[in-house]
């Protein structure tokens, strides 16, 4: 190997859950997808935005509700190192009428109801162009 | 049916499975939720962690199943360890190794099998992380990798690793 291999896109993927959490960064590593940055936490998450290189993406989890609208905000309102209209993708087990229209407003171009297939996630990537065509 | 095969180094693989001390123990959530999320996530209606021991596979988690061990002569796991690869049956049916298998002619109706081999610590394969199914099925690219990395979580928990964040 020359090592000239283009580098996968980078995502930040905040989830609570440490086996869907871990089984997505394996699987959009090994399928060529993207290389994802994880957070188990909002406040690790938020860490992880402030310091690290930019994100392509960002995929956040709902569980942690107003904190991670709180976040989104500051991510539109270009407080991170990652472009202010990088692509989010909201993942929620539950989400009221109230809370659509938060992430409506802040321009979340997806959002994926749990259970959902990791295929899904890994194609919203793919069809929204965040990532290069990978046939999955 | 082609009984499952004996390893080469089945003498140092069953030592290896000894010292983890996992068989006939009670369930564990750290292999219960890997369990639930691969029958979640491949569709299937059962899902189990088989541990592959000198004459029986035990499950050391199970979903989907009532009982918790098989004999080993009979069990598609003890044909999956012999390669660390994943090992698909895509319809039992048809397959001259398994066509006439009771877990295919019986109650179990099994047509389709995937098993990705787990390691203990020390290398060995001391059984799998598998799913099966009671129609005839194929597995596409997400679904095998999700199956492999569920796998690795598998191994994590049988070498007593944590769940940790990985490092930036």
């Amino acid at each position: 190997m020359t090592g000239s291999a283009k580098p996968l896109p980078r995502v930040l993927l905040f989830e609570q859950h440490f086996v869907m959490r871990r089984t997505i960064v394996t699987v959009a590593r090994d399928l060529g997808v993207a290389e994802i940055q994880e957070a188990s936490t909002i406040d690790r998450a938020r860490v992880l935005l402030a310091t690290s290189a930019a994100f392509e993406a960002v995929v956040l989890d709902f569980d942690d509700g107003a904190r991670t609208v709180d976040l989104l905000g500051e991510l539109r309102h270009g407080k991170f190192n990652s472009r202010a209209d990088a692509p989010v993708v909201v993942i929620a087990a539950e989400l009221g009428r109230k809370e659509e229209d938060q992430l409506a407003a802040l321009a979340v171009c997806e959002v994926l109801r749990k259970p959902f297939k990791i295929g899904d996630l890994l194609n919203v990537f793919v069809n929204g162009g965040v990532v290069p065509p990978v046939r999955l | 049916m082609t009984p499952a095969p004996i390893p080469a180094d089945e003498a140092e693989r069953l030592q290896a499975l000894q010292q983890l001390l996992l068989l006939d123990t009670p369930p564990d959530e750290r292999y219960d939720r890997v369990v639930r999320f691969a029958a979640e996530q491949l569709d299937m209606p059962v899902a189990l962690v088989s541990l592959v021991d000198g004459r029986r596979q035990w499950f050391k988690s199970r979903l989907g199943l009532d009982a918790t061990e098989t004999s080993r002569d009979i069990s598609f796991c003890g044909h999956a360890i012999v390669s660390s690869e994943l090992f698909v049956v895509e319809d039992a049916s048809l397959d001259p190794r398994f066509a006439d298998n009771p877990l295919v002619t019986g109650d179990l109706h099994l047509r389709f099998y995937a098993g990705a081999p787990i390691n203990a610590p020390s290398g060995h394969r001391i059984g799998t992380l598998c799913v099966i199914d009671k129609v005839p099925r194929k597995l596409g690219a997400v679904e095998r990798a999700v199956l492999e990395a569920l796998r690795g979580l598998v191994n994590e928990a049988l070498a007593g690793r944590d769940d940790a964040e990985a490092a930036p």
